[in-house]
């Protein structure tokens, strides 16, 4: 927050949220390390790890996240990323060569590998425009199609200008 | 499964961040929440989070993490 926002936001933050705070107990700390343990090939951090830990103690089903880490544990509604799920299925529809998210589920099972096409697309890919993934190695399977996409069609289709306006402009084209 | 929900420090920084490319989407949902009156919580664990690098270097750590 303090890189992103300053020291005044955090410190506004940390003096006036008024979000109730649960306190992790420790079995909750120790799942939140078995959960680490049984997933290596994962680049969760301990405090997603607590989260998930928490929120399947507490019997609790939905997180507000934007982080696709959420998604990878798969077993929570996740508020915040089914909106980015949406932009990629109206993006898979008129793009019929964007390979974004081509076999992700609605809700995956734990630990799945399926959710890695998200980290490719429904988090990274909401944030940025074709500008930006063209600059990205890892988004070399895609960039011919956006690109061809735009190429070859004057206009998006109707009721698809809406939603892919997200890439092709937006904030992220003033700091460019 | 209670109502709750548990808000994440990505959620909490796209809501405090006009300039965030998921602001406008954190405040709606944020909304949602508020008008469903859905219990929201956070951990002690990502409560620290979002000012861990603040108190870094800071004697008053403890006053975050309580430790």
């Amino acid at each position: 927050m303090v890189r992103k926002l300053g020291r005044t936001v955090a410190r506004q933050w940390l003096l006036t949220a008024s979000l109730p705070i649960v306190a992790v107990l420790p079995g909750e700390e120790q799942r939140a390390k078995d959960i680490l343990a049984r997933h290596i090939d994962k680049d969760w951090t301990l405090c997603d790890a607590i989260s998930f830990a928490v929120l399947d103690a507490r019997r609790v089903s939905r997180a507000f996240t934007f982080d696709h880490h959420f998604r990878q544990f798969g077993r929570f509604q996740i508020l915040g990323l089914e909106y980015q799920l949406h932009l990629m299925r109206d993006c898979r529809r008129e793009c019929k060569m964007c390979t974004f998210g081509t076999a992700y589920p609605a809700v995956s099972r734990e630990g799945e590998n399926s959710t890695n096409s998200l980290k490719n697309c429904a988090k990274t890919a909401a944030k940025i425009n074709v500008r930006q993934a063209s600059e990205l190695d890892e988004f070399q399977h895609i960039r011919s199609g956006y690109l061809e996409f735009y190429t070859n069609r004057a206009q998006p289709p109707n009721g698809a200008s809406l939603n892919l306006s997200r890439f092709v402009g937006g904030r992220n084209d003033q700091n460019m | 499964m209670t109502r709750g929900v548990l808000w994440d420090s990505s959620a909490i920084l796209a809501l405090l961040d006009a300039d965030d490319a998921d602001h406008a989407r954190a405040v709606e949902i944020a909304s949602q929440i508020a008008g469903d009156r859905r219990p929201s919580f956070i951990t002690n664990y990502i409560e620290a989070k979002p000012t861990r690098s603040w108190f870094a270097n800071s004697d008053a750590r403890w006053r975050v993490s309580g430790c």
